[in-house]
């Protein structure tokens, strides 16, 4: 069976997982609910439901999904690599930055 | 679509879905008294807590809000509010004068002037099944569904949440208000990050600034606390169900908002106004107490949507549970009411939608919940503004 993900709003860059799928595995995407697809090979294991980039994203840039800004790149993260809390960082709730509704 | 309901009309307009006599807690000390009439007498439902004594000013009159706010719940058909302390602005007599005031029945038990618990007990009992004889003569009656408060909150989100369930629970939002009802969402952790959304969708600028200021005002008091928001949310379960950041969570909470727009915003455990639409209450991400917050401004049924699944539901507000993630729906399915899970699949948001509808509304004229099934009443929490003393 293909692996599918999910690209909530055409702004997106990044990609939710439907289900789990592992790396070098094709990926078909759906873009804002339609069956317009563009696929993406994995870079790495990716768990159920979890994201992956769509774009390749340098560090400081910000992360989109439901075309809004979720957060920013902590590094360089390359399209088809896993997004999470590991390369993402929030922009909001913290000490060290001013916070910019 | 079906533009009503069977409820149960109340003398101060507002319409229940269920009869219950309450046993209203005015303290902690007279939590074991009501929990042991529900046990014993049938249709009655408990409200306790932990709270009520020494509490600094606005903290204890946000705890009689939060009190008062289920006696007047149109769920409730009678009250029944038992305490003996005299906490001033807080006793069980200065609660029953509040809820009096809704027209229903209401009677005070205090344990000391009736000569201790078992009295008390006793006379509690005794009025609890005189409650339900009077009240239970009372049949439903056909009602629009301008007479309905839809209550909506999310708990144990993942990544599911804001593609499945949320948007389902948005979709019914949408249908109750424009059969002219009125929605009530809350959580203010989730609307940090969604301003721009929250200034699009305002009915006025004010709506929108009231919002915002809350926001300004939580994301305040947890740097206050000399902390960082991350660590706390996204909570640990939501990183695993694959959520990143607090903006993330945010903007898939708030797709259960669906699209109408954002008529008024509220204070914790107030009440809203009478015009339609979709209406916000400041409370914090913490389930019990956000839904806690929404029973008292008088919603008489609640969606809680969730990714991990969940075993919430409070004691008065009629709340069911639903889940787009198939995994969670097997797992918890003792406490979840309906599966969305096949949008996955092909299901459309309308299809799922209207599943959601129909069991919100079958609900509405009766179905029992699983929560209600089981007698299980786990999630009434007051949220609280200030510290013991």
């Amino acid at each position: 069976m293909k692996h599918t993900a999910m690209i909530i709003h055409p702004d997106d860059n990044v990609a939710n997982l439907i289900g789990a799928a592992d790396k070098d595995e094709p990926v078909e995407c759906t873009v804002d609910g339609r069956r317009e697809t563009r696929e993406v090979i994995l870079l790495e294991n990716i768990p159920a439901n979890h994201k992956f980039a769509a774009k390749n994203l340098k560090a400081g840039d910000p992360i989109i999904k439901y075309g809004m800004n979720i957060g920013r790149a902590s590094c360089d993260i390359q399209q088809g690599q896993y997004v999470h809390v590991h390369n993402i960082e929030s922009n909001r709730g913290r000490g060290d930055l001013q916070s910019s509704p | 679509m079906r533009d009503c309901f069977y409820g149960y009309p109340r003398p101060d307009g507002q319409v229940g879905i269920r009869n219950y006599v309450l046993m209203l807690s005015g303290t902690l000390y007279a939590n074991p008294t009501c929990e042991r009439v529900v046990w014993m007498v049938q249709n009655t439902i408990p409200i306790v807590h932990p709270l009520g004594r020494c509490q600094i000013a606005p903290d204890l009159a946000q705890t009689f809000k939060t009190l008062v706010g289920p006696g007047r719940n149109p769920n409730a058909g009678a009250v029944i509010v038992v305490d003996h302390f005299k906490e001033q602005g807080c006793t069980a007599d200065d609660i029953a004068q509040e809820v009096a005031q809704s027209g229903k029945p209401v009677e005070v038990v205090n344990i000391r002037h009736e000569g201790g618990a078992l009295a008390a007990l006793q006379k509690s009992a005794r009025l609890a099944v005189e409650f339900n004889r009077k009240i239970n003569a009372q049949p439903r009656e056909k009602t629009p569904l301008s007479k309905l408060i839809y209550g909506f909150n999310c708990g144990t989100s993942d990544v599911t949440s804001g593609l499945a369930h949320n948007r389902c629970v948005g979709w019914v939002c949408d249908r109750i208000i424009e059969a002219g009802g009125r929605a009530l969402g809350a959580e203010t952790t989730e609307m940090i990050g969604g301003e721009e959304l929250i200034k699009a969708r305002a009915k006025t600028p004010e709506v929108a600034r009231t919002l915002l200021g809350f926001i300004e005002r939580m994301e305040k008091n947890i740097l206050a606390c000399g902390v960082d928001m991350r660590g706390s949310q996204p909570t640990g379960d939501n990183i695993a169900g694959g959520l990143s950041t607090i903006e993330e969570k945010s903007l898939g909470a708030m797709q259960k908002w669906g699209a109408k727009t954002i008529v008024g915003a509220v204070e914790y455990a107030e009440p809203i106004g009478q015009e339609a639409g979709l209406w916000l209450m400041d409370t914090p991400g913490h389930g019990g107490e956000s839904i806690t917050g929404i029973a008292a401004a008088g919603a008489q049924v609640m969606s809680f949507s969730t990714g991990g699944g969940h075993t919430i539901n409070h004691p008065l507000m009629i709340t069911m549970r639903l889940t787009g993630n198939r995994e969670s729906w097997e797992k918890m399915q003792d406490t979840m009411e309906v599966d969305v899970s096949d949008m996955f699949e092909g299901t459309s948001l309308e299809e799922a939608g209207e599943r959601l509808l129909d069991e919100v509304l079958d609900t509405c004229d009766g179905k029992m919940t699983k929560a209600e099934a089981l007698r299980e009443f786990n999630a009434f929490a007051i949220n609280r503004c200030g510290p013991s003393v």
